[in-house]
């Protein structure tokens, strides 16, 4: 008989989620499905709205990282009214950015992935987050709320709130930054660049320290996408769309407008959210990843210095070749928060960034635009097509976890095959399925929630009788 | 007095809430039958599902690991109506609004004159 388990909802990620894992007689998972359960319908709704509207419209996506909605909404928007942006503008736009940046990939490393990594996949659920954390090591624990603090005061300085602000505007920004504020935040950053590092040697150290399970835990060939500036490197804000195959070579080096030239979208009736994959090798050979294991694949260099240090070590996992293992995303995304510190240093240290040269405007409405930027967990697109009045008639965003899609769903089964024991499942089995699922820090949006709305429930149920064998739920 | 408007509650509101003597944490609800709703919350520890959805108990029990303090707290939950996108909130949700804000004022109130 064949059994059924269910994760629903996946714990500490963003958004919802379930997992369905099917077990054989033997004990033995068969396969194993991540679906995204949940539909918003953002693109459609956006139809007949003011172009200008969809920077403010796009971020209620996410309360997490509403800034990578909200600028990649307004590049889009540059590009129907043709703008140029002037550099301040670009500089206080990245600086936001790296705020998001740092908030983000701060949280999910101490506060969602640290339970694990730190406390063990098979501590007691009840104290295996952010409180016991907190009583393992309260210095860490205060470090990490400073850092997510941080981002998301650069964020409010310059777009007046934490969440959903309202900054980026169609041929630039709606405000300047004062020099108070700079001053503030860059005294601030000095004592953040070290609190990031002791997270970079902690994830090293987790690697050490765990080096069998890296090396089998989610490991699998893709390609791999993200952006690079000019001279091939990590680039979050800006820049030429790279993918590479499997092996590393080059596939494709191209511009945000040309996007649809290359990615295609498969569907599959068990999940709302779709499958990117490279057009040329098509479907699934095609698959490739994003986010900062996929970034630090493609760049050949970072630009800052201590981000170059760790960026070095991290190339030398694989001789240079693609770094495959689904764990490394944690030490990718710490690399690339030190480096999002280090280049907000470098922009609040810039001349410009204080100048009142922050718009320019047209009267060009061009019929659609896309704009691109790296998202804490990769490469996001958005592409409005608008009428002449400027109105929009088809938006199509194409979000960071969906790029992920093919490769949560491959982990999860592989992980779900190597430590799934369909005759003792404990819940540290199931966590470690989870646990896969959170290397890639996925969005799936999340918006409104109720207190005590959202337990999560395992159901195992016999496929045959569909008789619930074992059920847990965590309040 | 402070007012801090976030669509969700994180751990570093911990930072922000500890140098305050009274909190309140208000939001929307929609399983309820009274029009608002006022309790007296304390620091308690409960397994996050979210990252982003850490309870006002939850918080108050970081902040008080973290930074050694424990303020005063309420949770005010009022009810509302329509959740769909729009301009406005219902007429039924403002006047609850402000029923809850006289409340909240009133408790204001007995707490400063307590605190004399």
């Amino acid at each position: 008989m064949t059994q059924k388990i269910t994760i629903q909802p996946v714990t500490r990620i963003e958004g919802h989620a379930k997992i369905t894992i099917y077990v054989n007689d033997d004990g033995k998972v068969d396969n194993a499905y991540f679906h995204v359960d949940q539909f918003r319908g953002f693109e459609k709704f956006s139809e007949g709205r003011p172009f200008y509207e969809m920077p403010i419209i796009t971020p209620r996506i996410c309360g997490i990282c509403p800034v990578s909605h909200h600028l990649a909404a307004a590049k889009a928007c540059d590009a129907i009214i043709s703008a140029q942006i002037p550099r301040p503008a670009k500089l206080l736009r990245e600086l936001m950015h790296m705020g998001q940046v740092i908030q983000s990939h701060s949280m999910h490393f101490f506060e969602l992935a640290g339970p694990d990594l730190i406390l063990g996949w098979d501590a007691d659920p009840k104290i295996r987050n952010v409180v016991g954390l907190i009583e393992a090591n309260p210095e860490l624990a205060i470090k990490a709320v400073k850092l997510r603090k941080f981002g998301q005061e650069v964020i409010a300085k310059l777009g007046g709130r934490r969440i959903h602000p309202n900054y980026a505007v169609p041929g630039g920004v709606n405000n300047t930054l004062s020099i108070q504020d700079r001053d503030e935040l860059l005294r601030d950053i000095d004592t953040m660049i070290p609190y990031i590092q002791e997270g970079v040697a902690l994830a090293k150290d987790w690697i050490e320290k765990n080096r069998t399970m890296v090396e089998e835990f989610g490991v699998f060939s893709t390609g791999y996408m993200g952006l690079v500036n000019e001279d091939g490197g990590l680039e979050l804000y800006d820049g030429k769309v790279k993918l590479i195959g499997k092996d590393g070579n080059l596939l494709e080096l191209f511009d945000r407008s040309e996007y649809l030239n290359y990615i295609g979208e498969h569907v599959e009736d068990w999940s709302y959210l779709k499958f990117p994959f490279y057009k040329k090798l098509g479907w699934p050979d095609g698959v490739y990843r994003v986010g900062p294991l996929a970034r630090l694949n493609v760049a050949t260099k970072i630009n800052t210095p201590l981000a170059q240090e760790e960026f070095k070590n991290f190339k030398s996992i694989n001789g240079g070749k693609p770094v495959e293992g689904s764990l490394y995303y944690h030490y990718a995304r710490l690399i690339e928060d030190l480096y999002a510190a280090e280049r907000a240093k470098e922009l609040l240290l810039d001349q410009d960034i204080l100048s009142d040269d922050i718009l320019v405007t047209t009267d060009k409405i061009l019929p659609e635009g896309v704009g691109v930027i790296e998202a804490p967990r990769g490469t996001l697109f958005h592409h409005y097509w608008v009428d002449e009045r400027g109105s929009i008639t088809r938006a199509n965003l194409i979000v960071a976890t969906g790029h992920n899609n093919w490769a949560m769903s491959k982990g999860v089964e592989e992980v779900a095959k190597r430590y799934v024991d369909g005759k003792n499942i404990t819940e540290g089995m199931l966590n470690r399925v989870e646990g896969l699922i959170r290397c890639y820090d996925p969005c799936l949006s999340c918006s409104t929630h109720a207190v005590g709305k959202m337990p999560m429930v395992i159901d195992i149920v016999s496929k045959s009788t569909g008789e619930v064998i074992k059920s847990i739920k965590r309040e | 007095m402070d007012v801090i408007n976030v669509q969700e509650l994180g751990p570093e509101i911990s930072e922000d809430i500890a140098g305050y003597e009274l909190v309140f944490f208000i939001d929307a609800g929609i399983d309820q039958e009274n029009n608002y709703e006022i309790k007296e919350i304390i620091p308690l520890y409960k397994n996050p599902i979210f990252s982003h959805h850490i309870s006002p108990e939850m918080i108050l029990a970081i902040t008080k690991e973290l930074f050694g303090v424990s303020p005063a707290a309420y949770l005010v939950s009022v009810r509302g109506y329509s959740f769909d996108f729009g301009f406005e909130i219902t007429r039924e949700a403002q006047e609850n609004s402000e029923k809850a804000i006289d409340r909240i004022k009133e408790i204001c109130m007995n707490w400063l004159s307590q605190k004399r």
